[in-house]
C-alpha cells in the first residue's frame, strides 16, 4: 500500500482490474463505472445541520433561519414561525461528504474511471428538535422598561434600555411569529418604535379612569361614545396610552349604526385585570369579600 | 444571533446543490497517520444485479446499501467576515457501509 502515501497518486484502469481480481470479484458482475475515491486537497470547515421538512422548505424558498442565544443560553434555531432546540450529536461512524457521487440506482454510462472527492469527514452534526419559544427573557426585558406614566417617562428612558422589534428578535429565543404572538398576548405596544408594556400600577390607574368615566356618565358598558371618551380622558392620559387602553379593553360596537362611534368593553379582560389588581397586594382574601370588591371594581352589568 | 442563508449563485438566486454521503464504521486513518488530505481512499463499485455498493479500501472489502437519511442535512460553512453560515448543499442520500470490513486474502497483497 506504499502508493497510498503518495499524495498525487491517481488510479489507473490497471490498478482497478487488479483489485477486482484480488478481491475475487468478477468484472462481469460489476457495473462498468468504477468510482475511485480520494480525499480533497483541503477539508473545508463545514458543519452538518440536521433539517426537518419545514426548515428545508424555508431555506429552499430563500428564507433565512437564525441561531439565537447568548453565552448563558443553549442555542435554538428559529425559522420565521418555529423554534428548535439545537444540540450537537455524535456518531461513532464516519460520514464522508462527496459533492459528486453516482448511486447504484443511477444511470451512468461512463466506462472510464470517475474520480470522486471527499470534502470532509464528520463525526458530529447539529441535531434539531422543535421546542416552545423561550419567552421568560421577553417578559423580563419589557418589565425592566415598562411605562410608568408621563411624569416618570423621562427617567425610564434615561435609565432603561429600549427595544425595537429587531432588538427583541435578536435577544429572545423565539421565532418572529412567536414573538409577535407573545407581544400581543402580553398586551405590549409601541411608543416611538420601542416595544413597551404598562407598569401594573399604572395600568390599574389608566383603566380605572376609563371605568370611572363610564360610571360617572352612566353609559352602558357596551355602548361607550368614543368622541366624548377621547375628549375627557385625553386630559388625563397621553394619546398613545389612552389609545392602547381603549384597544386592549374594548371593541367597536357590532350594531351598524354604532360601529364607527361607540365601543363595548371586553368583559373578561376587564374583569380579569381587576381581579388580579385586587388579589395582587394580599396573601389572603375572603372569597365573599373578594366577590363584593370585584363586583364593585367593574362597571355595572359586568 | 447567527444567520443561516442559502448560497447564492451568479444570478443572486438561492440554489441548493445535492451532495452525497458515504458512511463507514469507525475511523479512517492512514497507516502512518499522515494527513488524509489528497490521499487515495479506495474504489467504489456497484453490482449489476441488485445494485449493491462495494467499497474496497486497502485490504478490506465493504458491502453496503444505498439509503435516504431520515432527516436531510444542510452542509454549511461559516463566513469569515460575518456571523453568518452559508448553506452550500443539502445531503439526503448516503451509501451506508455498516458491516465490519472483511479482509481480502490475496497472495500479492503487496501490490495493493
Amino acid at each position: 500500500m506504499s502508493q497510498n502515501e503518495i499524495s498525487n497518486y491517481v488510479r489507473t484502469a490497471e490498478d482497478v482490474k487488479k483489485v477486482i481480481e484480488h478481491a475475487k470479484l468478477s468484472e462481469n458482475d460489476l457495473k462498468p463505472n468504477v468510482q475511485p475515491i480520494y480525499f480533497g486537497e483541503k477539508f473545508e470547515n463545514y458543519k452538518l445541520l440536521q433539517l426537518d421538512e419545514h426548515i428545508l422548505a424555508d431555506l429552499k424558498c430563500g428564507q433565512t433561519v437564525v441561531f439565537k442565544g447568548d453565552h448563558k443560553e443553549s442555542a435554538v434555531l428559529c425559522t420565521k414561525s418555529k423554534t428548535y432546540d439545537v444540540k450537537e450529536a455524535e456518531t461513532s461512524n464516519s460520514i464522508l461528504l462527496l459533492p459528486e457521487l453516482t448511486f447504484p440506482d443511477e444511470e451512468f454510462n461512463n466506462m472510464e474511471l470517475t474520480s470522486r472527492k471527499v470534502v470532509g469527514i464528520f463525526h458530529t452534526y447539529l441535531e434539531v428538535k422543535p421546542c416552545k419559544p423561550r419567552l421568560t427573557k421577553l417578559r423580563y426585558l419589557l418589565k425592566n422598561c415598562s411605562y410608568k406614566g408621563s411624569e416618570l417617562e423621562k427617567e425610564v428612558l434615561e435609565t432603561s434600555e429600549m427595544y425595537t422589534f429587531e432588538h427583541l428578535s435578536a435577544k429572545v429565543q423565539a421565532s418572529d411569529n412567536e414573538l409577535k404572538d407573545a407581544l400581543k398576548e402580553m398586551g405590549a405596544f409601541q411608543i416611538d418604535g420601542n416595544w413597551r408594556v404598562l407598569d401594573f400600577e399604572y395600568e390599574c390607574r389608566a383603566l380605572s379612569f376609563l371605568l370611572n368615566l363610564i360610571d360617572e356618565q352612566s353609559w352602558p358598558y357596551n355602548t361607550i361614545p368614543m368622541d366624548e371618551t377621547l375628549n375627557i380622558l385625553g386630559e388625563l392620559l397621553p394619546p398613545v396610552i389612552l389609545q392602547h387602553i381603549i384597544d386592549q379593553y374594548s371593541t367597536w360596537c357590532v350594531s351598524s349604526n354604532l360601529s364607527q362611534t361607540h365601543r363595548s368593553l371586553i368583559e373578561d379582560k376587564v374583569c380579569r385585570f381587576m381581579a388580579v389588581g385586587l388579589l395582587r397586594p394580599c396573601d389572603k382574601f375572603n372569597l365573599s369579600d373578594f366577590k363584593t370588591a370585584w363586583q364593585g371594581s367593574v362597571p355595572e352589568g359586568l | 444571533m447567527i444567520l443561516v442563508k442559502l448560497i447564492e449563485d451568479d444570478n443572486g438566486l438561492g440554489s441548493l446543490p445535492e451532495w452525497a454521503a458515504v458512511e463507514v464504521q469507525g475511523e479512517l486513518e492512514t497507516r502512518r497517520h499522515t494527513p488524509l488530505e489528497r490521499q487515495y481512499v479506495g474504489d467504489l463499485f456497484a453490482t449489476i444485479h441488485d445494485g449493491v455498493p462495494i467499497l474496497i479500501i486497502g485490504h478490506h472489502i465493504l458491502y453496503g446499501k444505498a439509503q435516504t437519511f431520515e432527516k436531510p442535512f444542510a452542509v454549511m460553512k461559516k463566513k469569515s467576515d460575518a456571523d453568518e453560515y452559508v448553506v452550500e448543499a443539502i445531503v439526503t442520500k448516503k451509501l451506508l457501509f455498516k458491516n465490519r470490513p472483511k479482509p481480502i486474502i490475496a497472495c500479492h497483497s503487496d501490490d495493493l
